[in-house]
């Protein structure tokens, strides 16, 4: 029981941990939250919001929810992506998809351009990251122009 | 569709604060079903499963292989039988669960050639003998010469995997009642195998569901009937300790 209290008060830390590295405008990001283009192209929103949306590439509705996509049954695992571009820029949103371990280990987000420590990695993904330089760069676009007037 | 919906939203509540909760009694998978997918479990008669079932007993009584013998001829009693596996082959040491025990059986016993991992012959013998042991309460391990096994099975559940970098654990234990798209994510028990899957409109063993989910992740599966699957299983028989046998169970 007592392990199991503490079990829930490491999962409050994690989410306020979370919402304060996310929501908390006035806090000057470090250095090492942002990611430079992979990429010298500009990412485009409409191929960005189908890396979202689609099971053959990003799907980050199965574990996001975003009012703005179009896709039934969102899910919930991760937190709601409503307004990201608000709290995010893009420096930050791209450092989150590249590997979002990197700031915080225990974040069920996986990294999606990233091959290494990995293990049991099927023959066929093995040497590849889940998505392409220019996916994420047009993922990129797509989230930063996720804004809500009121955030 | 609203009911649906305040159903899962009652049920995720529920169930998010019974993950917090360390030593917590386990949940079987049917209580993370809708109400048509439990009502099709729950009757015999419409469930699906159960025909897996009564082929399983046709075959078991049917005298096969050059020693021309049934496994009835040996088996007389199956109440119980399914609650002792895996384990330790007591003549080879080898680690095994009910259905390379059945094609050990069919090798040694019979003469006779053994049934394919998920054939329909060995869904249905796993089927039947696994539902006579239905509503049983499953035990813990305690076997101590299985210990090895146990941490080995608990180590692949917990290390993670696959170009994804997921482990077992990050949805079967701390995602509890959360959506992976519409479904809803169950603390992952093994309580009803051989299963109904509507998405599979088959039975399916549980080392085919184990290789889904690793594919799910981007690693590479193991094998069906694997060494590496019968200890991942021999640790979900302990995780679900206290739940019931369900076989056939239905799911979604």
């Amino acid at each position: 029981m007592r392990t199991g209290v503490c079990h829930w008060l490491a999962a409050v830390a994690t989410v306020a941990t979370g919402s304060l590295l996310t929501s908390c405008a006035t806090v000057e990001p470090a250095l090492t939250d942002r990611q430079p283009p992979l990429v010298n192209a500009v990412g485009r929103y409409a191929q960005g919001e189908a890396v979202f949306n689609s099971r053959d590439s990003g799907h980050c509705v199965l574990c996001h929810q975003l009012a703005n996509s179009r896709a039934p049954f969102q899910g919930n695992i991760g937190p709601a992506l409503d307004g990201i571009g608000n709290r995010l820029d893009a420096a930050q949103l791209r450092f989150r998809i590249v590997d979002s371990r990197r700031l915080n280990p225990a974040s069920l987000m996986p990294a999606y351009f990233n091959t290494n420590n990995l293990q049991q990695v099927a023959t066929e993904f093995q040497g590849k990251t889940v998505l392409s330089a220019m996916e994420i760069e047009d993922l990129v676009a797509f989230l930063a122009a996720q804004q809500t007037p009121e955030a | 569709m609203l009911l649906s919906t305040l159903w899962r939203l009652g049920l995720s509540g529920l169930f998010s604060l019974a993950s917090c909760t360390a030593g917590a009694a386990p949940v079987s998978g049917y209580a993370f079903q809708s109400a048509d997918t439990q009502a099709l479990q729950d009757d015999p008669f419409m469930n699906p499963g159960m025909l897996w079932v009564d082929a399983g007993k046709a075959l078991f009584n049917t005298k096969a292989g050059a020693a021309n013998k049934a496994c009835s001829d040996c088996h007389q009693t199956l109440e119980g039988t399914a609650d002792k596996f895996p384990r330790l082959n007591p003549r080879t040491g080898a680690l095994v669960n009910l259905t390379t025990q059945i094609q050990l059986c069919q090798l040694d016993q019979q003469q006779a050639t053994p049934v394919a991992y998920e054939s329909q012959a060995a869904l249905a013998l796993t089927s039947y003998v696994g539902h006579a042991s239905f509503g049983r309460k499953w035990q813990p391990v305690t076997d101590p010469a299985l210990a090895t096994y146990l941490q080995r099975g608990a180590a692949y559940f917990s290390r993670r995997k696959g170009q994804l970098d997921l482990a077992c654990g990050d949805c079967h234990v701390r995602s509890v009642g959360k959506l992976l798209r519409g479904d809803m994510i169950s603390e992952g028990h093994s309580n009803g195998y051989p299963i109904y899957r509507l998405e599979w409109q088959s039975a399916g063993s549980l080392h085919r569901r184990l290789r889904s989910c690793d594919i799910g992740v981007r690693a590479e599966p193991r094998a069906l009937g694997s060494q590496a699957y019968i200890e991942v299983e021999l640790y979900l028989r302990q995780r679900a300790a206290g739940l019931s046998n369900e076989t056939p169970a239905v799911r979604r």
